[in-house]
């Protein structure tokens, strides 16, 4: 067996607490092996810190209260959805208003999208890695994350709720999200240069 | 309390009964504060962050599916709320960095000295600093102790997956109090083992 093997069966020794006595092979291989010796005495450290972080910020004592606090707060947002005839006005209003940012946004700066977000936000590096692909820089996609506002984060989180077996949408989204923004990516590339 | 007990409450939370859904809360709020807390490692986004979690639930409970554990499903929504959150509050965040410089050991951390409350802070930086995934994984191994096959649900992974970012993040913070572990490790160096 290897020592990373070793040192694997190790980490889950120490993590246990040390609850059972240390396996035969594993103690017989420590006496031989220097570099996990030092492994192991390590993680001890490691850990006797950590337990110690583990006994601190247990509790905080507004969980007292927190069903109150929570309950208000969903009192005070189904008071919000009940009929208040300004409020319903001023809701069409300012939803008119973003649609029509968000509509003239778009054709300015079509690839600044939910999507390009979207995509990211269930497949890690992928725009990252279509952004090196296409030579653009750090501040481009500096000034593609700052540009995505609150709202659509929290559209994303909903639909992150409700299908909370993602691994299917990033199935859904590889074949034509990362192609629209591979394109899109490409696309400025070409403005920028 | 039974599953059985629990999607019947959340049966009844579902049809609009906010006392099951306050039992809920109760039953849930300190582990959920607890993993949220030593992910962010700041008292007042964790609060935020767990009462959060907890209205999203409510507005969600409909779609909780029931094909996994009621908690994996919560504890979902929380580390996806804790990953996205930006704290509220410039100010608040001003003011917490001047507590962890003013506040005296004796009120924030009484039975601490200085220098492990100076430990602390390190930590608390070098977890902040981890990449997202390992962050999560290593505050529902460590803190929350959920087995690897739960946390692999939660995150969405797979168990070797979730092992590879663990032992990433214990490698991470062993280097980065390196300087104080080996000067620990040269007074017991062997011992253990050669006993």
């Amino acid at each position: 067996m290897s020592c990373d093997k070793y040192q694997e069966r190790l980490l889950n020794f120490v993590e246990s607490g040390k609850r059972d006595p240390m396996p035969g092979d594993l103690e017989e291989h420590l006496r031989g092996c220097s570099g996990c010796r030092n492994e192991y005495n390590e993680l001890k450290e490691l850990f006797g810190f950590l337990d110690r972080d583990r006994e601190r910020d247990t509790y905080d004592s507004r969980l007292d209260t927190l069903v109150v606090d929570i309950n208000e707060q969903l009192d005070k947002q189904s008071k919000l959805v009940r009929f208040n005839p300004g409020a319903v006005y001023s809701f069409i209003g300012a939803v008119a208003a973003a649609l029509f940012i968000m509509l003239f946004g778009m054709t300015q700066q079509k690839y600044f999208s939910e999507d390009i977000y979207y995509t990211d936000y269930y497949n890690g590096s992928s725009i990252v890695e279509y952004a090196d692909e296409a030579g653009l820089g750090d501040e481009l996609l500096d000034e593609m994350y700052s540009s995505i506002d609150k709202q659509s984060i929290e559209q994303i989180e909903e639909y992150w709720i409700e299908n909370t077996d993602y691994s299917n949408i990033i199935e859904d989204l590889d074949e034509d999200y990362i192609r629209a923004i591979k394109t899109a990516i490409e696309q400025e590339y070409k403005n920028v240069s | 309390m039974s599953n059985a007990d629990e999607r019947q409450i959340i049966k009844n939370a579902v049809n609009g009964d906010r006392r099951a859904f306050n039992e809920i809360v109760n039953r849930y709020k300190q582990r959920i504060y607890f993993t949220v807390m030593k992910m962010v490692r700041n008292k007042d986004d964790a609060y935020d962050i767990t009462q959060d979690t907890f209205i999203k639930a409510y507005k969600n409970l409909d779609r909780f599916r029931g094909d996994s554990n009621f908690y994996t499903w919560l504890c979902r929504i929380a580390i996806n709320t804790a990953i996205n959150f930006k704290s509220r509050d410039k100010y608040r965040e001003m003011a917490s960095v001047a507590d962890i410089n003013t506040v005296p050991e004796s009120i924030d951390r009484p039975d601490h000295n200085f220098a492990e409350n100076q430990l602390f802070d390190r930590l608390d930086k070098a977890v902040a600093g981890l990449p997202a995934q390992q962050k999560k994984v290593f505050a529902l191994r460590y803190y929350d102790q959920m087995p690897h096959a739960e946390i692999a649900q939660v995150l969405n992974l797979s168990e070797g997956a979730v092992k590879a970012n663990y032992f990433q993040a214990i490698k991470k913070l062993k280097n980065e109090f390196s300087d104080i572990i080996y000067k620990s490790e040269s007074k017991s160096a062997g011992k253990e083992v050669e006993k």
